[in-house]
């Protein structure tokens, strides 16, 4: 894309090298040279066939693909139905919450033919790759969506639901009211639409990979009690999100509550849908069809609802997969609406002692006959069962759902600290109630972090009950504090992740509700307006990395779809590219020569896209979420932090990405304790500076992976480091709301500034000098700072790390 | 503080490890049409063939986990033939005992004939070269996704449909040279994929 020098013209009609030929598939000739031989190569015989043979070698791969693709099963062989279910039946497929039963081939008849390799036919503008599913709503295809490039679900509803216009209407404006709530435990709904051609309204949603509770149950039969809080906890706190937006699920039930691979991660689907479809039933035969198993008494008295319906039918849900037996089973819908209104169900800890009392009596709560004696809100239900886990030190602080309020003083950091698990199986964890209570927000791995604060319960590796210490760094509520900014600028679209500059004077920031802001600095501390652009979401989600290409052309976002975006920021459009990923895209870096680009995505894969051809390098070696990328000034080096704590380091030599070898990082750098947040490497490419969950600075040298210091740099988490082009300072912000620099290599605080809220990025400009910083209140924040700073030395002192640390 | 190298996980590990969902998915896509061809070759009906499938890599699922794998005793997929073919010799002499109702004569010969040839041990041709297709199928749909749409067309086109490359530059806005290239980059693409599947498993 920015290929750096002009190679001399090719000579007419001379035949290209072979190693010219290899770089060309590669793409790693300079785009003039690459034109000149796509130019010889349109009239040259000779070179397209070496061509060939150099990228496939021999003819066997197309004459292979070539046999399959004109010998594929017909479509209505046997074979598909018996391969999607075995795929299903081994358990671990893709999937989709309902039932599985005998696949009509009419279920096709509407879709459009298509004659590509693998595509059943055409919905609108998707190829049919496959069906996902069928239940009482319609049928779920996986799908190819070509203008985004991704892999998506398409729900199509049964044609007899909406049979008519008005039926169409109504069911299209109840789903979209539905698709407009996003959140972590809900599957995403990218786009309510009609198909053209037949009338049929179809869901296009996130595809997930894992399983449904209802398949899980159907194999495993009854779940952990840990896992059945869990599940419990993040399906309220996905509940609470839609309660918020006024919205009601109504069919909470095993099959609508999806566990993503590979951590299980709750999922909600069918939101409102449930409402829409039955709205379009009722008009048109009076009669709601579906299981009762899991409605609630008013809901199954046909009584006027709230969202504590959805209460009780997760309570319902919970007590399945505690017991293994669905509590109001019976052989017919009647009595089982019958058993909910009449019957009260036996509490779980008589039926089995081993469920713990409090678990029992939450779902009891939750199966109240009445709404008012069932828990104010399904946050409460979530902060309840959280609670509940944190109390059998089965729960880690960044397990919390975004928006929880959970007491933190039981909160297990078992995952670095063995002695701390011998307690627990030895039933010590009691003596834990020295601590004063502290609440506070965690992040769901990374989510917004909106109250502050960071309790570290350090123990001794020892057995004595005595020796259990417990350390407490409460934060006072703070003020905002310290210099004040030059510039202010506000977006007014909620919490602000990801800053970038364009250019000395051009800042970009991305913000929660998906959109991205240009402003230009000078106009705006001139003017008091200066945003430039406002590039409005073309995904759903959080914009959580930004970057902009190193002459100031390009810029990538990354956000909670499953794509990097590329926009062009001269022409101020979206370019039309984007780096897709099968998971959730969390961060993106361009090299520092413009010829890479690495994105990071929720599932551990890091991929090093070359942005001629396009084409990925994946690099393995962290399990967790992506969550910082950064490339060294030479572009020799590419660090990468995850959730999982670790640091790798990647060597780049042009030599294994033009062979695209298989990459393996040379350093792993292991110290900090939770999730790494933010890195960025020293102008002199020696040194790499880090920050993250347990609230460290650290300083690092990338030849030999030695760790130069580290520092408490901040109350609860540090989430951004920059490093400024004079590389003395290292500017860090965090969850405290504070926004420091440090000299380095001193170690010397010498700018500090807080506000009121968590602040997540700070960038250094181009010059050095400007200083920018945004975080949960959404307003970007801009100093100029002096050439030189000096402030009453703070000297680092030794950080507040537990002694037993375990890496 | 440096460490070893990841070494690759092989397909086999993977498949032991149960909360795998993608390695099983990754095997049934891989292996599930490899059966059902073979079993179909073998003189079986679709719905037969299709069953068949299910049946061995049901099989493969409930003994995964006491295979002993030594990679000097053969290959994963020698062992899978093995349960192919014997799943297959099984339906065959089933088939055999019981009175048909079809006329179909060269059905019936097939059948006779097929137990017969299953004397070797190590997997024959026809079944290594229905893995072969597969590989460098499955590996078209692993990879197609990192390729823009019209860069995957022209390899197509020119590549598995055998048109020439003026005709699809010209269907493309290409010219002949950049159609090329689009299909030999993919084409390395996905020699690429073919070997790391090979590798996984081996």
């Amino acid at each position: 894309m920015h290929s750096g020098k002009i190679s001399e013209a090719l000579p007419a009609g001379e035949c290209l090298e072979a190693g010219e030929l290899e770089r060309l598939i590669r793409g790693r000739l300079s785009s003039s040279r690459a034109a000149l031989a796509v130019e010889h190569l349109s009239q040259c015989p000779r070179c397209q066939n070496r061509l060939e043979q150099l990228a496939a070698g021999s003819e066997t791969l197309t004459a292979a693909l070539r046999e399959l693709a004109s010998n594929q099963p017909p479509r209505h062989s046997a074979f598909h139905r018996a391969l999607q279910a075995i795929e299903y039946e081994l358990g671990m497929t893709t999937v989709v919450p309902e039932k599985r039963s005998d696949m009509p081939s009419d279920d096709l008849r509407f879709l459009t033919p298509c004659d590509e390799p693998g595509c059943l036919g055409r919905l609108g503008p998707f190829r049919i790759r496959r069906v996902l599913g069928r239940g009482g709503m319609g049928v779920v295809f996986q799908a190819y969506d070509p203008d985004l490039d991704r892999e998506v679900a398409i729900k199509i509803i049964e044609p007899h639901l909406v049979g008519n216009e008005i039926a169409r209407q109504r069911f299209c404006r109840e789903a979209r009211a539905a698709a407009a709530v996003t959140h972590d435990h809900i599957v995403t709904v990218h786009q309510v639409a009609e198909d053209e051609a037949s009338g049929l309204p179809y869901l296009v949603m996130q595809l997930i990979q894992g399983e449904s509770l209802e398949q899980r149950l159907r194999r495993e039969g009854k779940l952990s009690v840990q896992m059945v809080a869990r599940i419990g906890m993040q399906a309220a706190a996905g509940l609470a999100a839609a309660h918020a937006a006024g919205l009601i699920h109504r069919d909470v039930k095993p099959a609508n509550i999806l566990l993503e691979a590979p951590h299980d991660r709750v999922k909600l689907t069918d939101f409102g849908l449930a409402r829409a479809v039955e709205d379009v039933q009722l008009t048109s035969s009076g009669v709601v069809a579906g299981s009762p198993l899991y409605m609630s008494p008013e809901q199954a008295r046909g009584e006027a609802i709230d969202f504590r319906t959805d209460l009780f039918s997760l309570g319902t849900v919970l007590y399945e997969a505690a017991s293994g037996h669905s509590p109001f089973a019976a052989p017919t819908p009647l009595s089982v609406l019958r058993r909910i209104t009449d019957e009260e169900v036996p509490p779980l800890h008589q039926l089995d002692p081993t469920i713990p009392r409090e678990l029992s009596d939450i779902i009891s709560k939750l199966m109240a006959k009445r709404p008012e004696q069932r828990y104010a809100s399904a946050k409460a239900v979530a902060e309840a069962l959280a609670q509940q886990l944190a109390r059998q030190q089965q729960l880690h602080p960044l397990e919390v759902p975004v928006g929880l309020n959970v007491d933190s003083r039981w909160f297990s950091l078992s995952g670095t600290s063995p002695a701390w698990k011998i307690l627990l199986q030895q039933g010590w964890y009691s003596c834990q109630r020295l601590g004063r209570s502290l609440r506070w927000t965690v992040p769901w791995l990374g989510g917004a972090a909106i109250g502050a604060g960071l309790v570290a319960i350090i123990l001794q590796p020892s057995h004595v009950v005595e020796h259990v210490v417990e350390q407490i760094v409460e934060v006072p509520q703070p003020r905002t504090s310290g210099p004040a900014p030059d510039l202010i600028l506000d977006g007014r679209a909620g919490g602000v992740w990801s800053l970038a500059f364009a250019a000395p004077d051009r800042l970009v920031a991305g913000a929660e509700d998906g959109s991205l802001r240009l402003w230009d600095l000078r106009r705006a501390a001139e003017a008091g307006e200066g945003l430039l652009k406002t590039f409005e979401p073309l995904q759903n989600g959080n914009i959580w990395s930004i970057d902009v290409s190193p002459k100031g052309k390009y810029m990538v976002s990354a956000c909670d779809d499953a794509a990097v975006v590329l926009w062009n920021l001269h022409t101020l459009r979206f370019e039309g590219l984007k780096f897709p990923h099968p998971h959730s895209a969390r961060s993106a870096a361009f090299s520092p020569n413009g010829r890479y680009l690495a994105t990071g995505d929720r599932n551990s894969t890091v991929r090093l896209w070359d942005l001629d051809t396009q084409v990925p390098i994946e690099l393995l070696g962290h399990r967790g979420t992506i969550l910082a990328l950064a490339f060294s000034p030479d572009g020799r080096f590419l660090a990468s932090a995850a959730s999982e704590g670790h640091i790798l380091l990647w060597d780049l030599q042009e030599e294994a990405l033009w062979r695209r070898q298989h990459l393996e990082h040379y350093l792993r750098l292991a110290e900090h304790r939770g999730p790494v947040y933010g890195l960025a490497f020293a102008p002199d490419g020696e040194h790499l500076a880090s920050c993250g969950w347990d609230g460290t600075l650290r300083l690092w040298n990338v030849n030999d992976g030695t760790q130069l210091w580290n520092h408490k740099a901040h109350e609860g988490d540090a989430w951004g480091v920059s490093f400024g082009s004079n590389g003395q300072w290292v500017a860090t912000c965090g969850a405290d709301g504070a926004v420091k620099v440090w000299k380095v290599p001193e170690g010397k605080e010498i700018f500090h500034w807080r506000g009121e809220r968590g602040m997540h990025i700070v960038r250094f400009g181009p010059d050095g000098r400007t200083l920018a910083a945004a975080g949960r209140d959404g307003m970007v924040r801009i100093w100029r700072l002096p050439a030189t700073m000096e402030s009453e030395p703070q000297p680092f002192t030794s950080s507040h790390e537990p002694k037993d640390r375990t890496r | 503080m440096a460490e070893a190298p990841l070494t690759r996980v092989t397909l086999l590990a993977r498949l032991r490890d149960p909360g795998n969902a993608e390695a099983w998915q990754e095997f049934v896509r891989l292996y599930g049409p490899v059966i059902y061809r073979f079993a179909r070759q073998r003189g079986l009906q679709d719905a037969d063939a299709a069953d068949l499938m299910q049946d061995v890599l049901r099989s493969v699922a409930r003994h995964v986990g006491e295979l002993e794998y030594d990679p000097r005793k053969g290959t994963f997929r020698g062992w899978l033939y093995t349960i192919t073919r014997n799943k297959i010799y099984n339906f065959l002499m089933a088939q055999r005992r019981r009175p048909r109702a079809s006329g179909d004569d060269a059905q019936q010969e097939r059948l006779d004939a097929a137990p017969a040839r299953e004397q070797s041990d190590s997997p024959d041709a026809e079944w290594e070269r229905e893995y072969q297709r597969q590989l460098s199928w499955r590996a078209m749909e692993r990879v197609r996704h990192e390729f823009q749409p019209n860069t995957w067309q022209a390899f197509w086109l020119t590549g598995v449909e055998g048109r020439p490359a003026a005709e699809v530059g010209e269907r493309l806005k290409m010219s002949p040279g950049a159609v090329y290239v689009a299909k030999c980059r993919v084409l390395a693409r996905l020699r690429e994929e073919v070997q790391r599947l090979l590798e996984e498993e081996q």
